[in-house]
């Protein structure tokens, strides 16, 4: 049972089931850093992008980090059962996509209106920018999800905790492919 | 699961925080990052690291909760243990960051000031991870009162709010390095 490790009284044992991961996950992290920087010119150019990186990277670890959490209260109460064919996992997938998707939408059409008050010119037109909203939202929707069934139930299964594992997971790939899917629309949508 | 449930808690909150989430892209844009060279680098990490090890941390609370142990009297001594491991890991991990940084970006011939980089990103990783670890139990604590369920909200609160925190805290650390050198 991966409640029977949950070794909340010790930190050592959350460091000791923590920090190898974490190491791994920085390292991606500066690696989608390094994108980012091959970017820097762009970014001043369209500030509006460099300003997106944050939003859809949040929103993409959020919904991850949201549907992780749930799965594994749920796991851990025995109302899941630790399979993706569960249909409570399904359905909680299906309603996450909706979530995450809109979600992301409506952060992006928000930073278009409001980032020109703030004083930061946008500089971009608006069809341009929902292309490069929608692929870089679908990327990292579709790829986040899975991801974070796939980790909960993986670590659920192998005696882990679930919450030392999948939102590291997440959040990272999360990072990763949102600055990955930014760059690619970028460069199919801006010329 | 409750779906509706499940929609009516977390869609407001995340697009609520997708929205905030605005707010730290402008401190981002306008942070100076150009005046420490190569410090781009490390910001997802930074970011990132907020949610990792805060956001673990904010879930573990979560999963106390429904197990029973969390005792909302007495919040910060069922959660010393991991506050110990939340502050040792900021530390540790925000400057194997930076270092990880400083040495891979020469080699695509992108210039790093190192100095720069592990000033700005150490002090940042510990004034955010201290003040979200505190911010992390008391939500805890507040929603395991108000009949809440922590996952739902608690997690996205800890993460966005750390990202706003740690960029205002960088963009002020970048400063201070500014004045400093």
């Amino acid at each position: 049972m991966g409640g029977d490790n949950l070794n909340y009284n010790d930190w050592k044992s959350i460091v000791r089931e923590s920090y190898a991961l974490l190491m791994i996950m920085m390292f991606i992290e500066v690696i989608g850093g390094g994108i980012l920087s091959s970017m820097e010119a762009v970014f001043t150019v369209f500030p509006i992008i460099l300003s997106f990186v944050p939003v859809i990277n949040a929103v993409g670890g959020n919904i991850g980090s949201v549907m992780g959490a749930r799965l594994s209260s749920a796991l851990h109460l025995g109302s899941v059962k630790a399979e993706l064919s569960d249909r409570g996992i399904r359905e909680t997938a299906g309603i996450s996509v909706l979530i995450g998707v809109l979600a992301i939408l409506i952060s992006a059409i928000s930073l278009y209106v409001i980032l020109p008050s703030m004083g930061v010119s946008v500089l971009m037109n608006p069809v341009k920018w929902i292309e490069i909203v929608l692929i870089s939202s679908a990327a990292v929707v579709s790829t986040v999800l899975p991801l974070s069934a796939i980790t909960t139930i993986w670590a659920f299964r192998k005696g882990k905790s679930p919450d030392d594992f999948t939102i590291p997971v997440v959040c990272t790939f999360g990072d990763f492919i949102g600055i990955t899917s930014i760059l690619i629309a970028v460069k199919l949508v801006v010329p | 699961m409750d779906k509706a449930k499940f929609f009516r808690e977390a869609f407001p909150v995340l697009t609520m925080l997708g929205v905030i989430e605005i707010f730290t892209g402008y401190v981002l844009s306008g942070s100076g990052l150009a005046a420490v060279p190569g410090l781009l680098a490390v910001v997802p990490a930074l970011i990132s690291l907020r949610g990792n090890i805060s956001g673990s941390f904010a879930s573990r609370l979560g999963s106390m909760a429904h197990l029973g142990i969390f005792d909302p009297d007495r919040p910060l001594k069922t959660a010393k243990e991991g506050l110990k491991a939340v502050i040792l890991m900021s530390i540790a991990f925000s400057l194997f960051a930076g270092i990880t940084a400083s040495l891979l970006l020469p080699l695509s011939g992108h210039p790093v000031d190192v100095m720069g980089i592990l000033f700005v990103v150490s002090l940042t990783a510990v004034a955010s991870s201290s003040f979200l670890s505190l911010l992390s139990i008391v939500s805890v604590s507040a929603s395991f009162k108000m009949k809440i369920d922590p996952d739902n909200v608690v997690v996205p609160i800890i993460a966005t709010v750390g990202d706003l925190l740690s960029m205002l805290f960088m963009a002020f650390f970048i400063w201070l390095w500014v004045v400093i050198i």
